[in-house]
């Protein structure tokens, strides 16, 4: 086939692809171009432009009214250690739980790891009442029993409080035993034989082989941490302790300054990006060739 | 190197016996196979002596340690396993070391045994490579240096060649018997394929429905079966088996088999006569099957002389192998195998006359499966 004619047989898939993809980069593009509008662009009668015919790069950086101005170099350093430490303990705890229902034989595992499960089919919304009310009675002891005071740990306006129901999750666990199960477990039987124990088995072999399922589940565990919105409005009311999209959403009723809320919406978006682009490769490449025949 | 032996192991998963009061006794220094069909527990035997599982019932002991209760990365023993269970993310150098360094083995000391131990196996020039850029070939050799670099009291091998193909399987054959005596190491080769086990072993044991069947040199499980299920597991193709009620004729005890009349030796009719057995299953082994020679000839064919049966039939399939052909004979409405040479070729439909020596019938009783007779 000549290069010509294969790349008009491409032609019908790259075009549906090239369709699908403007629809959803179209919301972030009209987010961008209204980020650069001046404000007077928002109160006329007409629809903004979708065009920035006078970018307004002062709407970041400008002191006194750009995103530069607002705490938001505040709320993207509480963002950022929220979802770290949330990120940091998935990975943790979901390889620990992962490892043992996929390679340790003990009773009540199957049972166990239906109950994991279970929990992903709890949405966050029926559970956020109840953590609230945990946060706010342990809130509460912590302010008023004098040996836990003293620790001046703040469930409510506080990290403990941001991070403590995500540090675990039914889904982590789930997604990282699948990839363990793929992992012979001959290769078990090898490094029993060859003195290693489950920790350093786990360490120098698990890990390694199943880089590609936890580098998914970091960037999934990140982009929620990073985008939650419900849980920091319920469990912070002090501005210093907000995450970004709160302060976004605060900049964004302040009707005002809705060109500087839309350059927000772009600053919080970034990381994201950067984060995304950077771990991509472990998304797609399969890490499994030549440990068994096949 | 050392003796492994098996005391009356039994192993049980939930309520299935993998194993049965295993008593072996594997030499030190030898190369002891143990055969059997999938599921027979052999790899379950195997497991249990490296301490990868721990038996129901039994001991396990290690030259004259009792290691029932130890750890298996204290047996000192090693094990390769049929799908080589290398590791994917590290080179044959690391692969190799990895037993090494959980051990406490100095940097240097331990380059210099895996520069041994690949040079030896042929695969010096792959240390830098991944197993995933490796030949099944290659890849079983690096599974063998990763067992053989830490110079283990035994060698534990889990049908290590049936992931390769059938020319490299035969040539891999030769080169683990040559370094087993090399290595003057106890093997114990667990493997489905008679072929091997035959070709290999210096003793097998054929393990069923997790029993053990038999024990002893290859040629005398292959001419003696302890039992039917032996008889026609071992050879290939396998030997012919016909069941038939026991009769006198004209002074002679015989098995009326739907291919006709088969004379059983005096030797035999009189265990068959002392156990009251009254039906019995023919074994005959293809082989042993031979044309009737023509009268001009009868006088140098010893099967000839006296065969204990003639089975007279058709030749129903002749699949030709060259250096012989493998003729299935419909007779009495039941098929037996001849293993015939391969001249002169014999044509699908022809009538053939079969003669079988006494010496090579065996007699199984219906009832237990157990060898009748010498």
């Amino acid at each position: 086939m000549t290069f010509a004619a294969r790349w008009l047989r491409r032609l019908p898939s790259y075009a549906v692809l090239t369709i699908c993809a403007a629809l959803l980069l179209f919301p972030l593009y009209v987010t961008f171009v209204f980020s650069l509008h001046p404000l007077s662009e928002f109160l006329g009668d007409g629809v903004p432009s979708l065009w920035p015919s006078d970018p307004q790069w002062g709407n970041y950086f400008e002191s006194g009214g750009g995103v530069s101005n607002t705490p938001i170099g505040r709320y993207l350093f509480n963002s950022v250690v929220v979802a770290v430490v949330i990120t940091a303990a998935q990975l943790i705890t979901a390889t620990l739980s992962a490892y043992a229902f996929a390679f340790l034989r003990f009773p009540g595992r199957d049972v166990l790891f239906a109950l994991f499960l279970a929990t992903m089919m709890v949405p966050l919304e029926v559970a956020i009442i109840p953590n609230f009310q945990t946060m706010q009675w342990l809130d509460g002891h912590f302010r008023e029993q004098a040996w836990l005071s003293w620790t001046q740990i703040r469930w409510i306006d506080g990290y403990p409080g941001l991070v403590a129901p995500f540090l675990a999750t039914g889904f982590g666990t789930f997604l990282l035993r699948q990839a363990f199960l793929t992992i012979p477990r001959e290769l078990r039987d090898a490094a029993e034989m060859d003195g290693y124990g489950h920790f350093r088995f786990l360490f120098f072999v698990v890990v390694p082989l199943a880089r590609g399922a936890l580098a998914t589940l970091a960037i999934f565990a990140f982009l929620q941490a990073w985008n939650q919105y419900l849980w920091p409005l319920l469990v912070t009311n002090d501005p210093d302790m907000r995450t970004v999209q709160i302060g976004i959403a605060a900049e964004a009723n302040d009707v005002s300054r809705i060109n500087v809320a839309f350059a927000g919406t772009i600053t919080a978006f970034l990381p994201m990006l950067l984060l995304v682009v950077a771990f991509q490769r472990y998304l797609v490449r399969g890490l499994f060739g030549g440990s068994v025949k096949g | 190197m050392a003796r492994v032996y098996f005391e009356e192991i039994s192993k049980r998963f939930g309520g299935t016996h993998a194993l049965r009061d295993l008593t072996l006794e594997v030499d030190d220094e030898e190369f002891f196979v143990l055969l059997g069909p999938s599921g027979c527990g052999k790899t379950t035997a195997l497991r249990i002596a490296a301490g990868l599982e721990e038996p129901t019932a039994g001991a396990i002991y290690i030259g004259d340690r009792d290691v029932s209760f130890v750890p298996a990365k204290d047996r000192d023993l090693a094990m390769v396993f049929q799908n080589y269970a290398l590791y994917p993310h590290m080179s044959v150098r690391d692969n190799v070391a990895f037993g090494l360094r959980m051990r406490g083995y100095a940097r240097d000391e331990i380059e210099r045994l895996v520069q041994e131990v690949t040079a030896t196996l042929g695969i010096a020039d792959l240390l830098d490579r991944k197993p995933g850029q490796l030949s099944g070939g290659q890849r079983q050799r690096v599974a063998l240096g990763r067992a053989m670099v830490r110079r283990p009291q035994a060698f534990l091998m889990d049908e290590p060649l049936s992931n390769l193909d059938s020319k490299m399987r035969v040539q891999m054959r030769a080169e683990l018997v040559r370094l087993q005596r090399d290595l003057a190491a106890t093997f114990i080769y667990v493997t489905h394929d008679q072929v091997e086990a035959m070709t290999m072993g210096q003793r097998i044991a054929v393990l069923e429905g997790g029993k053990l069947q038999q024990v002893g040199l290859p040629q005398d499980v292959y001419d003696r079966p302890a039992n039917r299920f032996v008889a026609e597991f071992i050879g290939s193709p396998a030997m012919n088996v016909l069941e038939g009620d026991l009769v006198v004729e004209g002074g002679h005890t015989a098995v009326r088999t739907p291919a006709g009349l088969v004379r059983v030796s005096d030797a035999a009719s009189a265990d068959v006569r002392e156990q009251n057995i009254t039906s019995l299953a023919v074994g005959i082994r293809p082989e042993h099957l031979t044309p009737e020679a023509t009268e001009s000839a009868a006088a140098t064919s010893a099967a000839a002389a006296s065969p204990a049966a003639i089975i007279e039939g058709q030749a129903d399939l002749v699949e030709s192998l060259g250096s012989e052909q493998h003729v299935t004979v419909v007779a009495g409405g039941w098929s037996v195998v001849a293993n015939l040479p391969s001249s002169p070729r014999i044509e699908r439909g022809a009538t053939l006359r079969l003669a079988v020596a006494a010496e090579h019938v065996h007699l199984f009783d219906i009832e237990s499966g157990e060898r009748v007779g010498p």
